[in-house]
């Protein structure tokens, strides 16, 4: 072996790389230790075998393809393939393949370990592609030119789009102008200073306006120039929106008048508002953890409980008014409802109550009360005051006539002489009048006593056909002209029929009389219905010749009467009645042409007739 | 209507007891007219008619008192009774000021309206008589000469015949014989006769100057 055979053979060696030399029959003719190391083969192994015997098929076929385009091009080629063991462990070669004179030198480099470390990291990225694709937030990475390099699924999507629509976009491509100058600046300032920035701020995208947390952070290219940013955005509209709801709700719970009381399952306190404080007079503090059982009666606290929890479970609410005890030992009267605070699944946590104190009203109400009712009283009697007064001078005539009968009957007797059918005729008298007194208490009685009967629904049409066809208004009706005008679709009236029928009865009785009284002029009387806001009116008016405007203030007054046999009850009852109809009857005038009365009553709500 | 004889002037709106007071008056023979309002009765009443009036303190057009009012305005005296109810005290009260005679708390015991209207009717006819009376009086009164006038005046007024002699400028005799004259035509029996008469006919000494 000459010199230079043998230190060639000795750098050969020595190469960190693997050399085979292969003859043209592709039959492997020499390798370097190295080769071996790298194939874990003994050079008998190799030596004078060909590639097919050696290697397994995929290794030998990409050896063969190789060995085949550097004979072909007679030049260098390189390849990157992995070769597989005896023992099928892969292992990845970059191999120079160099024709040289019918041989050809096969130079191996194991980039096995760089190849792992390589697959490794290409894992590594597509796993952070993944994991960046997965969250719900918007990371991109732009260039300060506004070039998108970098999009997530999920920002595309909130784009309208898929990923590889906006790569390669500018910012002013999907955002109105002032709101992709907006977050460009933000960007190149933040690339410009190298440090992270945190913005909250709104973006309108697709039209809508839509709250982001983002974050931009400074993104270092290969190279240490820094010319794009990553921008991770959190969509915290609803967030937002929940946020503002609850700090609302919130807002509501404290500055409420009410006094709200949250309570869990155990039925204690959680939480107590500033309201509850002002009804009940403890504080937050002081109830926290209790029962509010405290706050209700002695006698009572056990029951309620009872009977929230009952309601509750039945109907999902419980309302009532209860009385409870102030912190002051004061009893106040609240206006209670209860309901449940249930989670998404359904589970019964707590109730919420509200409760507002109305002690005041309640005792406004009973003052209300009271002196609705004293003041009716004191009106009785005074009108039994003025009824007495009529009534004593009233009953005074026929009692007087009475007695003058009688005594001048007695007077007679005693004197003797007078024919009995004298006397027979000042008795008969005497009954009359008699009878006369009874009536008029009859008429009292009927005034004083008090609305019985039942009142219905009615329609006013009805109740006036059936009065002016009463026999009395009958009569009435030949001696003077009836006109009706009743005014379409008039509300019904709760009403008991038989008084108001009595009120009509009077007033057109009146009429008629007036009418016929007045000669010179066809008589006649008009009864007209009309609406006025929510009361229906009737108006009764005649032709007559008007009543004396000094008795006009006495007219509604008891025994007050301009009749020869009238009692003067008719209109102090007719007013007694619709008055307690919750009506009234007035006089509307009354002049040498006719008079005309009018009564209304309260239109029966929600229903037409 | 001719009324000579004393009656009771019954105003009462209600039919009833116009009718029923004739009947207990007319027991008693006092004759009645019954009127049903005040108007009524003053326009069918003349004043010469003796009687008295029985008057509700309410009547339909013009009041009892008003009535009464109106009378009185004509220079009447006829005696007013008026009835009324409990409840009209304070009326009646306005009545009994306003002069009227009497009145009635309906209803009344019959003796009691008897009495009240017999009193009036009385004092009616004893009004009439001392205006008959008076009118006889102020006839003879009127036979007297101015100067027969002039010391019948003085005389009632207690002066002797030498004071109105004095006061008179004429001799005290000269009055004697005026004095004589005068109570022949009088026909008056004394001084006290003279002054008596001269009360009833309503001449007042005093008035004389």
């Amino acid at each position: 072996m000459d010199l230079g055979k043998a230190l060639l053979q000795t750098v050969v060696e020595n190469l960190a790389d693997g050399v085979c030399v292969l003859d043209a029959s592709k039959r492997i003719r020499w390798v370097n230790t190295r080769f071996l190391a790298q194939l874990s083969l003994s050079a008998d192994d190799l030596i004078g075998k060909s590639i097919d015997q050696v290697f397994p098929v995929v290794t030998a076929s990409a050896l063969d393809r190789a060995l085949g385009e550097a004979s072909e091009s007679g030049e260098k080629c390189y390849s990157a393939d992995y070769w597989e063991t005896k023992d099928h462990r892969r292992l990845w070669f970059e191999m120079t393949v160099m024709p040289l004179d019918g041989a050809t030198i096969v130079r191996t480099v194991d980039r096995t370990d760089q190849k792992v470390a390589l697959d490794g990291l290409c894992a590594q990225e597509e796993r952070y592609r993944l994991l960046v694709d997965s969250v719900p937030h918007v990371v991109c990475v732009v260039r300060t030119d506004g070039t998108f390099l970098f999009i997530n699924t999920p920002a595309a999507k909130q784009l309208g789009g898929k990923p590889q629509d906006f790569l390669g976009k500018k910012m002013w491509d999907l955002f109105p102008g002032p709101h992709a100058e907006d977050q460009m600046s933000a960007i190149r300032e933040v690339v410009a200073s190298g440090t992270g920035e945190r913005v909250v701020k709104p973006t309108l995208v697709m039209g809508q306006t839509r709250w982001y947390e983002t974050r931009i952070e400074p993104l270092k290219s290969s190279g240490a120039e820094v010319n794009s940013a990553l921008v991770i955005a959190e969509d915290i509209t609803e967030h937002r929106r929940a946020e503002e709801e609850i700090r609302r709700q919130a807002l509501v719970f404290e500055t409420m008048h009410d006094g709200v009381i949250l309570t869990d399952d155990q039925d204690l306190v959680v939480d107590w508002n500033p309201g509850a404080q002002r009804v009940f007079g403890y504080t937050k503090q002081e109830m926290i953890g209790r029962s509010p059982e405290l706050l209700n009666l002695p006698q009572e606290g056990g029951l309620i409980t009872t009977g929230i929890r009952e309601a509750i479970k039945l109907h999902g609410r419980w309302a009532s008014e209860v009385t409870v005890l102030h912190k002051d030992g004061t009893e106040r009267i609240v206006e209670a409802v209860v309901v449940p605070v249930r989670t998404q699944d359904g589970k019964h946590v707590g109730n919420v109550s509200v409760n507002r104190d109305v002690t005041t009203r309640v005792h406004n109400e009973a003052k209300a009360k009271q002196h609705e009712a004293d003041l009716a009283r004191l009106s009785h009697y005074r009108a039994l005051g003025e009824m007495a007064a009529g009534l004593a001078h009233e009953l005074n005539q026929p009692l007087t006539a009475l007695t003058s009968y009688v005594r001048g009957c007695l007077r007679r007797i005693q004197q003797g002489g007078t024919a009995p059918a004298d006397l027979c005729k000042a008795m008969q008298q005497a009954i009359i009048q008699a009878e006369r007194a009874s009536d008029i208490i009859t008429g009292v009685r009927d005034l004083v006593k008090p609305d019985q009967g039942q009142r219905v629904i009615a329609r006013l049409e009805d109740v006036i056909a059936q009065v002016i066809d009463l026999n009395e208004i009958r009569k009435c009706r030949n001696d003077a002209e009836l006109r009706v005008c009743l005014a379409g679709d008039l509300p019904c009236v709760r009403i008991n029929v038989i008084q108001i029928e009595q009120v009509l009865v009077n007033l057109l009785a009146n009429a008629f009389q007036a009418a016929t009284a007045t000669v010179g002029r066809t008589p006649f009387v008009k009864v007209q219905t009309a609406v006025d806001g929510d009361r229906v009116v009737v108006s009764i008016s005649d032709n007559g010749c008007g009543i004396d405007m000094d008795r006009v203030g006495e007219l509604f007054q008891p025994f007050r009467t301009t009749k020869t046999n009238g009692l003067g009850m008719g209109l102090s009852i007719c007013r007694s009645i619709v008055e307690q109809h919750g009506g009234s009857v007035s006089l509307v005038h009354s002049d040498c042409r006719g008079t005309e009365f009018a009564f209304d009553l309260p239109a029966y709500k929600g229903i037409r007739g | 209507m001719r009324c000579s004889t004393s009656t009771v002037f019954v105003v009462d709106d209600d039919a009833a007891v116009r009718d029923s007071l004739t009947f207990l008056l007319a027991a008693e023979g006092i004759p009645t007219e019954v009127y049903a309002t005040g108007m009524d009765f003053l326009a069918s009443w003349n004043c010469h008619w003796p009687g008295c009036l029985l008057l509700d303190v309410c009547l339909p057009d013009i009041s009892g008192i008003e009535l009464h009012r109106r009378i009185v305005q004509q220079g009447v005296e006829l005696p007013v009774i008026i009835m009324t109810g409990h409840g009209d005290v304070p009326m009646a009260v306005n009545a009994i000021k306003s002069g009227a005679v009497d009145f009635l708390l309906k209803p009344f015991k019959d003796h009691e309206l008897i009495a009240r209207v017999t009193a009036a009717l009385d004092s009616d006819t004893r009004r009439r008589e001392q205006e008959q009376v008076a009118r006889q009086l102020a006839c003879r009164f009127k036979l007297l000469t101015p100067r027969e006038h002039q010391v019948a005046l003085l005389v009632i007024r207690g002066q002797s015949s030498r004071q109105i002699g004095e006061r008179l400028g004429i001799n005290h005799k000269t009055v004697e014989a005026h004095r004589l004259n005068i109570m022949k035509k009088l026909e008056a029996g004394s001084i006290a006769d003279l002054v008596r008469m001269a009360l009833l006919a309503g001449i007042d000494g005093n008035s004389a100057n």
